[in-house]
């Protein structure tokens, strides 16, 4: 066992937050392996969005032979990011597959038959980027698709487009149970991560990065500190060390235990003159920076003990969980859920076609001994919450979830945001702490997806409320309109009919309008000749 | 339906919490059953008794699985604190009384488990001393004092039949040997001082000071009880910290002001149901106020409303209303006292 | 006698000057708050369907305030009887089945190549969702339909249909727990 050396490079975390737990770890089940690569599966099964936001625009066909790293769905939206062939091969399909949603909808989906050959091609040219402007590498990563690798899968060009910001965090928190692909990633490509740091420094240019992680990972931190020590650069590195406790790896509970701030409600953390990074997405950014590939594959932790070799894996997006689940043998595993996550904030995934997508960290295949109570098996029976408290103890952001359950299951939903429902980050602490076993984060889920449906259907009702609104004022007017119009005309006739009766024949009106000639002709003339004056 | 994450858990479960508050209650029942004699445990069992048949009763009637939801042991709970806070000799169907109501009116009626808002063993013991309250203040002699120490055949007379095979009743218990009727030092001390005697002269009474050792130990036991679930971290400090400087405070300025009308602060603190109340009573979270400020505030009124009914009320003993009253305002004590959530209240420093 | 009659005149009098001050409040400090029958209307879902029997959802708010029954609104369904319940301090009733059954959301599609260009479920859209001209082809601007189904009677050649709108996982709604237990229920026997 490594132990942690404190010196000027590594660091005690000076902040700490609320609430929290301490979860079993499970990740000696998959850190101590080197990562590994798996075999090339036969076709893929991308999802054209795979980022937050709006889908981009599919730029190839059904039939189209693609090379690895070519650009497939191009993704000009804000919040867009763009997606690339992970492997050679052809487009077999653009059809509905489905995917990880919770919904277990079904979304676009390109399904590739992989080419049996691969050639690895560059797409892009390696930069160095110590010598281009910083515009230059931003446009790099947004071209190469790269999204937050944590699981938000928020665009990084967009990230890394705040300013001014004073200090670049990397968040190495990785504060879940099972997950050590980051913990990996340092410890064996600890070099690019550093190197990704400092590109990403130099576009917001920050002054200084900070490593900050868990005192689980010693080996990581050494591996880290070293490199640190050989580097020279104006920007100052730290490693901040924080004790161990779940969910310290959240944005917001990362800043307070670096920062010792809370970051304000409703800021971002560029506010502070922050910008939190994770370490995947900083690999990503050396990669696609100085080796000019596009984000086409991402280490994913492959564990439970369903598998028998446990490790972490370079697997390409659009690998479906079943192609994965063959190549590990695993067969007896039937109606369980794969967790696609952590097991505290993770998906369960019934539906094995599933892919492998870009927010995808760890995939655990565990099947719960009967006598084991640590995994839930059943969230729908539970007993009656009798307000413990022990779940806002728990509560990493201060809220009362006790509260949040008792509004939600009642539907109340002004109470439940005057409890703060949408600062929840649904992390499970409160759930796993529940003596009665209450889905707590579920109802959570409940209630935000119910109010933002009624705010929908309140958008909806008001914009066709203004519709009508507006077809009952034309009709109105078209009805006033028409009747003018009416009234005109028959205005017209009547002084039509009146004329007629004072003067049938129309003589008489002949004769006026004479009259009326000659008058006008001699005022002419009057203007014409004025009168001379005296 | 679809799973949701969390998919991990801690072992714990609400029935393990409730059954391991029923163990931690043992010691103060053993205390209590050797100055009172076999009555406490026969009226803990029957209570315990009633309440789940009554439980059992009316999940049936709801068409509920009676079996599935009795085994949280609330129910249990609410029927072993019934037990423990009714005389040793009452009549059995005082206590059948007491429990139903508290089971059928005071938790089910309102839908159970987690919704009642009142502490239902309290409901149930209130009703009774209200409505029986000779009854329910004729506590028996500590046994160390009287002669006539009622045997186990004689307390199961006194429940069943409220006369012993000898004829004797409650009352004959209640005499010690100088004919005196015993009542606890809580309604000694209140007769003393409708009777014009003032603090010094009731604290050097013989009878008194012998009683009270008794109800010094059985406080003591609870205390031991309540820091047990304290240690097991099945109840938090919160509520039993307050509740006890609520009294300490109140009863201490009390003294302070008048010390030949009031009693002394360690008096408070060792008599009556205090230790029981702070630590098992009001500790109740379903009906307690759930915000870690809240519970603080909570705690710290029960207290002081104990000692002022005691002081200033018409009944002896006040823990049942105090509690009974704050479970009232509870809801109110919420919605004031709502933690900061992470990250509120900072806009104005937002741009330091 | 006498006492009797000054305690009743005292109590009279007292009792005239408070509903006067009553009533010269209700008059001075008349709070103008949202006129009822607006409050009504934004309650109602606003698909103008007219299955209520009133020609659009404002007039049925109006009806309402006059004192229709509440239950004549298939599309606001259940949730939309209890709001108005609510606002209007009146027992919620059941759905009227004379006016319709509360349906999925449903949206109008012109099965383009057969319609002939009559313009008539163009004059009947209340929302104004169809666009098109005499002799062209129409069609309905999806995301403005409210599923009204008055289109549909008026087309001559039956073009129209109206297919439930398909789940959006954007906006998927995540389904509410089933509680075990049920113990927020209390089960009330409905007396009638």
């Amino acid at each position: 066992m490594t132990t942690i050396e404190y010196n000027h490079i590594v660091k005690k975390a000076q902040g700490r937050f609320n609430g929290g737990i301490h979860p079993t770890e499970c990740k000696t089940l998959s850190n101590q392996q080197a990562i590994q690569s798996l075999p090339l599966p036969n076709f893929l099964i991308l999802p054209v969005q795979q980022n937050i936001g709006q889908p981009g625009e599919i730029i190839c066909q059904v039939g189209d032979e693609v090379s690895q790293g070519q650009l497939l769905v191009d993704n000009t939206e804000v919040f867009g990011a763009n997606i690339h062939a992970p492997l050679a091969g052809k487009i077999i399909a653009i059809d509905q597959y489905p995917t990880n949603h919770p919904s277990g909808l079904p979304q676009t989906c390109l399904k590739i038959k992989t080419a049996k050959q691969q050639v690895s091609t560059e797409l892009f040219s390696p930069i160095n980027w110590q010598q281009v402007e910083p515009q230059q590498l931003l446009e790099r990563i947004k071209l190469a698709g790269i999204v937050g690798l944590g699981g938000a899968a928020f665009p990084t060009h967009v990230k890394l487009a705040a300013q001014p910001i004073n200090t670049l965090i990397v968040n190495a928190m990785e504060c879940e149970p099972y997950i050590t692909c980051d913990d990996r990633l340092l410890q064996e490509q600890s070099q690019q991560v550093i190197q990704g740091a400092l590109i990403s420094a130099k576009i917001v240019n920050a002054k200084e990065i900070i490593f900050a992680t868990e005192d689980n990972k010693p080996d990581a931190i050494k591996q880290l500190s070293q490199c640190i020590k050989q580097i020279k650069s104006e920007v100052t590195i730290k490693i901040i060390v924080a004790p161990t406790k779940y969910p310290s790896g959240g944005e917001k509970q990362t800043i307070e235990l670096v920062t010792g701030k809370q970051l304000p409600k409703g800021k971002l953390p560029a506010s502070m003159g922050l910008l939190v990074q994770n370490v995947a997405t900083l690999f990503a950014v050396y990669q696609a920076v100085n080796k000019g590939m596009p984000l086409t594959s991402r280490l994913v932790t492959l564990t439970g003990n369903q598998i028998k070799t446990p490790g972490n894996y370079w697997i390409p997006f659009g690998t479906t969980i079943e192609s994965i689940m063959q190549h590990f043998d695993i067969s007896d595993f039937t109606n369980q859920p794969v967790v696609m996550g952590g097991p505290l904030m993770g998906q369960p995934i019934f539906n094995y076609q599933a892919p492998v997508t870009k927010a995808t960290n760890c995939l655990i295949f565990n099947i719960a001994a009967t006598d084991e109570k640590m995994w839930l098996t059943q969230s729908t029976q539970h007993q009656p919450c009798i307000r413990c408290g022990e779940c806002d103890k728990a509560c990493p952001v201060d809220l009362l979830p006790q509260q949040l359950f008792w509004f939600s299951q009642s539907d109340q939903w002004d109470n439940l945001e005057n409890q703060g429902l949408f600062d929840c980050i649904e992390c499970g602490a409160c759930a796993y702490v529940c003596p009665s076993e209450i889905p707590l984060v579920h109802y959570y889920r409940y209630g935000k997806s119910s109010i933002k449906t009624i705010q929908r259907n309140h958008e909806k009702s008001e914009k066709a409320k203004k519709r009508f609104e507006f077809r009952e004022m034309r009709l109105a007017r078209a009805k006033e309109e028409r009747a003018l119009k009416h009234k005109k005309a028959a205005e017209a006739r009547k002084k039509a009919a009146q004329d007629k009766k004072a003067d049938p024949t129309g003589k008489q009106t002949a004769i006026n309008e004479a009259l009326a000639r000659v008058k006008a002709k001699k005022s002419a003339q009057n203007s014409t000749n004025p009168q001379p004056k005296e | 339906m679809s799973l949701s994450s969390p998919f991990f858990h801690q072992a714990l479960s609400t029935s393990k919490v409730m059954l391991i508050v029923c163990i931690a209650l043992l010691p103060g029942i053993i205390v209590q059953s050797y100055f009172f004699s076999y009555g406490v445990l026969i009226n803990v069992f029957f209570c315990s008794l009633f309440a789940i048949i009554a439980e059992y009763f009316v999940l049936y009637l709801r068409k509920r699985k009676p079996w599935k939801i009795i085994k949280d042991n609330s129910a249990l709970v609410t029927g072993i604190l019934m037990g423990i806070a009714i005389p040793p000799t009452l009549p059995l169907w005082m206590s059948f009384i007491g429990v139903c109501f508290a089971i059928i009116v005071a938790k089910q009626l309102y839908g159970g488990l987690g919704f009642n808002p009142f502490n239902p063993a309290m409901v149930g013991y209130v009703l009774l001393l209200i409505s029986f309250p000779v009854e329910m203040t004729s506590w028996l002699p500590a046994t160390t004092i009287t002669p006539n120490v009622p045997d186990f055949s004689d307390s199961l007379n006194l429940i069943l039949f409220s006369q012993t095979s000898n004829g004797d009743d409650v009352e004959f218990f209640r005499q010690l040997a100088d004919g005196y009727t015993m009542a606890t030092p809580l309604d000694f001390t209140k007769t003393q001082f409708t009777l014009g005697l003032m603090t010094s002269e009731i604290l050097t009474n013989e009878t008194l000071l012998k009683s009270h050792h008794a109800w010094h130990l059985v406080n003591l036991a609870f205390l031991v009880g309540g820091l047990i679930l304290l240690f097991l971290k099945i109840i938090r400090w919160h509520i039993p910290v307050a509740f006890l400087s609520g009294i300490i405070l109140t009863s201490y300025l009390l003294y302070y002001y008048d010390p030949n009308l009031f009693m002394p602060t360690s008096f408070h603190l060792t008599t009556g149901a205090t230790m029981l109340g702070a630590f098992f009573i009001a500790t109740d979270p379903i009906s307690a106020s759930t915000t870690p400020k809240g519970r603080l505030i909570y705690g710290f009124l029960i207290g002081f409303l104990i000692v002022l009914i005691r002081a200033f009320g018409g009944y002896p003993e006040a823990v049942g209303f105090a509690v009974l009253l704050l479970n009232l305002a509870s809801p109110t004590i919420d919605h004031y006292t709502k933690p900061t959530i992470y990250g509120h209240n900072l806009e104005e420093h937002a741009n330091e | 006698m006498n006492e009797l009659l000054i305690a009743t005149a005292t109590l009279v009098i007292f009792a005239f000057l408070c509903g006067g001050l009553l009533g010269f409040a209700s008059i001075k400090f008349k709070v103008d708050g949202d006129p009822i029958v607006e409050q009504i209307n934004n309650i109602l879902p606003q698909t103008q369907c007219g299955q209520c029997g009133y020609p659009g959802c404002k007039p049925y708010a109006e009806a309402i305030a006059d004192g229709e029954k509440i239950n004549r609104c298939p599309p606001g369904g259940e949730a939309g009887i209890k709001a108005l319940a609510e606002l209007l301090d009146v027992e919620p009733l059941e759905l009227d089945d004379e006016c319709g059954e509360e349906a999925p959301q449903r949206v109008a599609y012109i099965r383009e190549d057969e319609c002939i260009g009559c313009t008539k479920c163009i004059q009947v859209c209340p929302v104004d969702a169809i666009v098109g001209a005499a002799k062209l082809m129409h069609t309905v601007i999806e995301s403005e339909c409210t599923g009204c189904d008055l289109c549909v009677p008026v087309c001559p050649v039956d073009c129209i249909d109206m297919p439930e709108v398909a789940p959006n996982i954007n906006e998927w709604q995540w389904p509410k727990p089933y509680l075990l237990t049920n113990n927020n229920e209390i089960p009330v026997k409905v007396i009638s």
